[in-house]
């Protein structure tokens, strides 16, 4: 059965990595390099230390070469002098449902464990983890890569549990996030697996099939834009208002690249002002109606219950920072005035700060607000950051990143980069142009999931 | 409340480990293998005696004797503290006496 051999294939990619401070799982994701959680290496990573992978019988020594702090992504890279081992296969496709198979060293099974787990899907919160169920995720399961028995790759890193003690499941970082994060992995990946075809020969004919070049590559052009590409401006202004004490808000119509560049902040909050992760909230309005669930949402991620608390807990913990992120899908009617007021008058309590993110300019977003009584959004940043098209080299340069590792030529979508536009148009655009390529030509990969 | 225990390793201020059992809250957690503190423990119970103390001042009885039960839990990843039942009834106990 080729998935007996996946799972096999998977143990022996797996490492166990070892702190001074503690322990997880580890994974080899290409020649001398392992994927694993910061949080497992943190304790290394603050006090200068070497981290010790446990492999196959051997003790190795291992560096820190690339991290990406807790909360999220919360990914480690780890390097390895050996290049004599299998890598997995990462992969971004999961569907709903899809069955999840992970390995690594727990509390109770320090040789090695199993665990089975169930896609339920995304959450709805800023790190975007895969949400995970039926299956005890147990302490030490951090950093084990996480495969999908379905496609027969890994979908994803385990990083949390929903409760140590039952089958409830876990959270997982999702491999998207590992790809945004860790710059030429996906190229690194693809170089490895098309000369060592290994794992590509455990799949199945069918999974193996959906990854054959020439029968079913992606469109690269299709896809959420998670690069951060000519956007080094507004990033600054960002911070240089966050920095000042002011409130700030970004401004920016769909498919402007709102979401690359609030990734990229909440990345690099911590080192570009000194603030700890755990005094930003991110909130998304896309599920919020009513302030009690407002409340409730910050409430949840400064470690409360209930929404009546969020008084005791902004004594207790300094809130710098509120994300609200989709803030077009509050109620600009009286309906949402009260959550408004409420956002305004925590900088007069506790100091908190607001991160706008919207569509239009808060004055516009609220203008059946009383301007001159009582529109608590609409003065907090008279300048918005506002997301101007891309230059037409930073489209060329948009275009050249996502074909990497693809063996395709950017010249060809050169025409359409002329103009300045949105990522998310330029990105639409190039897909078509991609498709009539490969209709015309016959050495262009053709596709059959679009 | 859950009764659920677990065994879990705990370092001391003084830089020793102990194993203790904790009653499962459960919660969302991070799952690296790791010692957990018992500083959040060493807070509450000083919380808890400078409270009493501070009522016990304005009483001012000639002697004073309290008697509370805690044990320990682990939430979210983190060692706390729940005020049990303690040898009697009460989960906390004061006795004061005056002159009389």
């Amino acid at each position: 059965m080729p998935m007996a051999k996946i799972d096999e294939l998977l143990r022996s990619c797996t490492l166990r990595v070892v702190t001074s401070a503690g322990a997880g799982t580890g994974a080899f994701v290409a020649p001398g390099l392992v994927l694993t959680c910061d949080h497992v290496v943190q304790a290394a990573r603050e006090g200068g230390k070497e981290v010790t992978l446990h492999w196959s019988g051997r003790e190795i020594p291992g560096t820190i070469v690339e991290c990406h702090p807790n909360p999220f992504p919360d990914l480690a890279l780890l390097e390895v002098a050996l290049t004599d081992h299998p890598c997995m296969l990462l992969d971004r496709e999961v569907e709903l449902g899809d069955p999840l198979y992970a390995f690594g060293f727990t509390d109770q099974e320090p040789g090695g464990d199993s665990v089975t787990l169930d896609y339920e899907g995304p959450s709805l919160r800023p790190d975007e983890l895969h949400k995970l169920k039926t299956g005890q995720v147990r302490p030490g399961l951090s950093g084990a890569a996480l495969l999908n028995r379905r496609t027969g790759c890994v979908c994803g890193v385990l990083k949390a549990t929903r409760d140590r003690g039952s089958d409830l499941g876990g959270r997982a970082i999702p491999v998207d996030a590992v790809f945004a994060a860790i710059r030429g992995l996906e190229e690194r990946q693809q170089r490895f697996h098309a000369s060592h075809r290994t794992w590509l020969d455990c799949l199945a004919p069918d999974q193996r099939q959906r990854r054959e070049p020439g029968s079913s590559p992606a469109n690269p052009f299709l896809g959420d834009s998670r690069e951060l590409i000519g956007r080094d401006v507004e990033l600054r202004r960002i911070f240089e208002k966050l920095r000042t004490g002011n409130h700030c808000s970004l401004v920016g119509m769909p498919g402007s690249g709102k979401s690359a560049l609030l990734q990229a902040i909440r990345w690099s909050i911590s080192a570009e002002l000194g603030w700890p992760e755990q005094s930003v909230v991110w909130i998304n309005f896309r599920t919020i109606q009513t302030l009690t669930e407002l409340q409730e949402a910050a409430v949840a991620q400064l470690g409360g219950q209930r929404a009546t608390e969020w008084r005791s807990l902004l004594h207790a913990k300094p809130l710098r920072l509120l994300v609200l992120d989709d803030l077009g899908g509050m109620d600009p009617r009286a309906r949402g005035l009260g959550m408004r007021r409420w956002l305004r008058g925590l900088d007069d309590g506790f100091r908190t700060k607001l991160l706008a993110v919207c569509n239009e300019r808060l004055d516009v977003l609220f203008r059946k607000d009383d301007p001159t009584r009582d529109s608590p959004l609409a003065g907090i940043d008279p300048v918005a950051v506002e997301l101007a098209p891309l230059t037409a080299a930073d489209c060329m340069r948009l275009v050249a990143h996502r074909l990497a590792g693809t063996g395709l030529d950017p010249d060809d979508c050169a025409d359409l980069c002329r103009e300045p536009q949105q990522p998310k148009a330029l990105l639409d655009r190039c897909a078509v142009r991609f498709e009539e390529l490969r209709g015309s030509d016959p050495h262009l990969p053709h596709s059959d999931r679009q | 409340m859950s009764t659920r225990t677990e065994l879990v390793p705990v370092k001391l201020p003084n830089g020793a480990t102990l194993h203790v059992e904790a009653v499962a809250l459960g919660g969302e957690e991070d799952v690296a293998l790791g010692l957990l503190s018992f500083d959040e423990v060493s807070e509450t119970l000083a919380g808890i005696a400078d409270a009493i103390n501070g009522a016990i001042q304005k009483a001012k009885p000639k002697k004073a004797s309290v008697e509370l039960g805690l044990e320990l839990a682990v939430e979210s990843g983190k060692l706390t503290t729940l005020l049990v039942k303690g040898s009697g009834k009460a989960n906390l106990k004061i006795t004061l006496e005056w002159e009389g």
